[in-house]
């Protein structure tokens, strides 16, 4: 096996890795709170431009040019794991932002839309203001974790990223489980159900659904920290608002709601089917191969949602087990036994 | 706490674009009654229901839960205070499991908090425990222990009903707010939910319930309001109410 399969191994365990992180994160709004994300790309982003800044070292005063020439707000050089934690923070920052707009007043497509026009906007944003991220160029050069302090020729460096990507989604992982088994996760999958039921429980489904969208913000920005520092460079055609299709598209296929769903999804769509539809025969222009991706995403989308909705593996039913000692059964029983009495053989449901 | 009654709506109104739904209506539910609120379609039970339960905001008037104003506070801060709902349409949670509707129900948990999920299970896992058990009770005395693990969404149109009154009273109701809770139901359920709610009535819980089955009304409320064009016309014992010249009229236009 040559060098060239192990950067191309590396590379797709690496985007494996920072789509697990996304795609849990994107469930848990979408999922799990039931948050139509159609901007989700943005935590990502982010998170990448805040890895950057906070890595990058200050720009050079006057001039507001930092390393290589390129131009930013403000910078500074953290040592790990700060930047990532940055990235996590400025994800969740930008997600209460958006939840103060929109999550309060729109729902179902409503708030789909307006959740596309924010993607919208913040592309316009960053792509012309380029003092804030160095606009179209983006930025690159970005420094790796560790890398000086190992000096590891950069294959073998790869794969040490690759074991430090698989720490933090094992981390990921262990904090999505605690939200989706807790009560909080059950009150989540009910405000999606039915909100206006869970209001009228006492439930406060406004804080519910603020706070399923801020930890999936959360989770957007690590995932945009952990993949550029892999790949050292973030611009805006890095996260097009169809980027948020391909994570939808994994948890469609994968199963909403379902975490081990998610990881199925994310293993078959962006990695496998990802890699596949890159040998698209490339005919046309040179524009219609990275086309034609996004319409194979679609229609993979669209045969999910026909023919198998709830994804390859459906959200499980929660099973509560029995009660240790006889004595609640025998009280329900007998108090049933009660009612059953009194009602008679006439009164028996179905 | 307070000595006085329950819950007291004084002169309250509610317009909808021109249409005047709830008008200048006042009525008062003593601690443990249980109140019937019927009239004609159109007539604005489900309007004022709604303004009780805080699902609407009314244009004037107040509305004074155990001396506390909570006219105009959203439904979860009624709902948090003991002011509990039901629906005229079903509204169980589809799809979570039939004790797990139980289980959201239950208020202040603490693994619904961010400390309980910093803790993790142990701290939540008793409180846990003790809600399981709590509705397992209600679901025997429900007759649907045998579905506990099936789909909400799954049950037939009487059992998401029981299964509604099962929730309601999962979240310590102080007050029952039942808008409508026999309609759409097979005669044969209509029967074992009035059963529920006398046995629910004789256990002191009060509850407003709105409903046009009459029969329902007259085996569980101990007193009606009658409303007609959104004011209160009348009211008193059911068969003195609809002794009534006004009531009559208003069921005849």
């Amino acid at each position: 096996m040559g060098s060239g399969w192990g950067f191309y191994i590396t590379l797709l365990l690496v985007y494996l890795g920072v789509d697990i992180i996304a795609c849990l994160g994107l469930n848990i709004q979408l999922g799990l709170a039931g948050v139509m994300d159609f901007a989700f790309i943005i935590f990502q982003a982010i998170g990448a431009y805040v890895y950057a800044i906070f890595t990058l070292g200050p720009p050079n005063a006057g001039l507001g040019q930092g390393a290589g020439g390129q131009s930013y707000l403000w910078g500074t050089s953290l040592p790990f794991p700060l930047p990532y934690i940055m990235a996590m923070v400025a994800g969740a920052a930008l997600a209460f932002f958006c939840a103060v707009v929109v999550l309060p007043r729109l729902r179902g497509d409503y708030e789909a839309m307006a959740f596309l026009v924010i993607s919208l906007i913040a592309t316009g944003i960053v792509t012309n203001q380029v003092g804030l991220f160095n606009g179209a160029n983006g930025l690159y050069g970005i420094p790796q974790p560790f890398s000086g302090a190992l000096n590891l020729p950069t294959l073998q460096y790869d794969w040490f990223y690759v074991g430090l990507t698989a720490v933090i989604c094992l981390l990921v992982w262990l904090v999505t489980r605690r939200i989706t088994t807790s009560p909080m996760g059950r009150l989540l999958r009910a405000v999606r159900e039915n909100e206006q039921a869970a209001r009228a429980l006492g439930k406060d489904a406004n804080r519910a659904r603020v706070f399923a969208f801020l930890v999936g913000g959360a989770l957007g920005g690590l995932s945009g920290g952990v993949l550029v520092a892999f790949i050292t460079a973030w611009a805006p055609a890095s996260w097009g608002y169809a980027e948020t299709f391909v994570f939808i598209t994994a948890i469609v296929v994968g199963g909403f709601g379902n975490d081990l769903g998610v990881l199925v999804g994310v293993l078959l769509v962006p990695v496998l089917f990802g890699e596949l539809v890159r040998f698209l025969p490339s005919f046309g222009q040179a524009s219609w191969v990275e086309a034609a991706q996004l319409m194979a995403y679609g229609l993979l989308t669209l045969l999910f949602l026909w023919f198998r909705p709830r994804g390859l593996i459906a959200e499980r039913r929660r099973r509560y087990p029995a009660p240790a000692d006889s004595l609640a059964p025998a009280v329900a029983s007998s108090a049933a036994a009660r009612i059953r009495a009194r009602l008679g053989p006439a009164g028996r449901s179905r | 706490m307070t000595v006085g009654p329950l819950l007291v709506v004084s002169h309250i109104s509610r317009q909808f674009g021109g249409v005047q739904a709830v008008a200048d209506a006042s009525l008062t539910i003593s601690r443990g009654e249980s109140l019937g609120l019927i009239g004609p379609n159109g007539a604005g039970k489900s309007t004022l229901l709604g303004l009780m339960a805080g699902a609407l905001a009314p244009d004037t008037g107040s509305i004074r839960f155990d001396g506390e104003e909570i006219a105009g506070k959203p439904s979860h801060q009624v709902g948090s205070r003991g002011v509990i709902r039901t629906f005229q349409i079903s509204s169980e949670f589809p799809r979570l499991t039939v004790l797990q509707n139980l289980l959201v129900a239950v208020p202040g948990q603490r693994g619904e908090q961010l400390i309980g999920l910093v803790r993790g299970k142990r701290a939540w896992q008793a409180e846990e425990e003790r809600a399981i058990a709590c509705a397992r009770e209600l679901l025997a005395r429900f007759r649907l222990a045998g579905m506990e693990n099936e789909y909400a969404g799954n049950l037939s149109g009487g059992q998401r009903r029981l299964l509604e009154i099962a929730r309601a009273l999962m979240a310590r109701p102080k007050l029952l707010l039942l808008d409508e809770p026999t309609a759409g139901v097979h005669p044969k359920i209509v029967g074992e939910l009035r059963e529920q709610l006398r046995t629910l009535r004789d256990e002191g819980l009060p509850m407003l319930m709105v409903e046009h089955e009459l029969g329902t009304v007259e085996e569980v409320c101990q007193r009606v309001v009658v409303m007609a064009r959104g004011h209160v016309i009348a009211e008193g014992g059911l068969a003195e109410v609809r002794a009534l010249p006004e009531v009559k009229e208003a069921y005849v236009a």
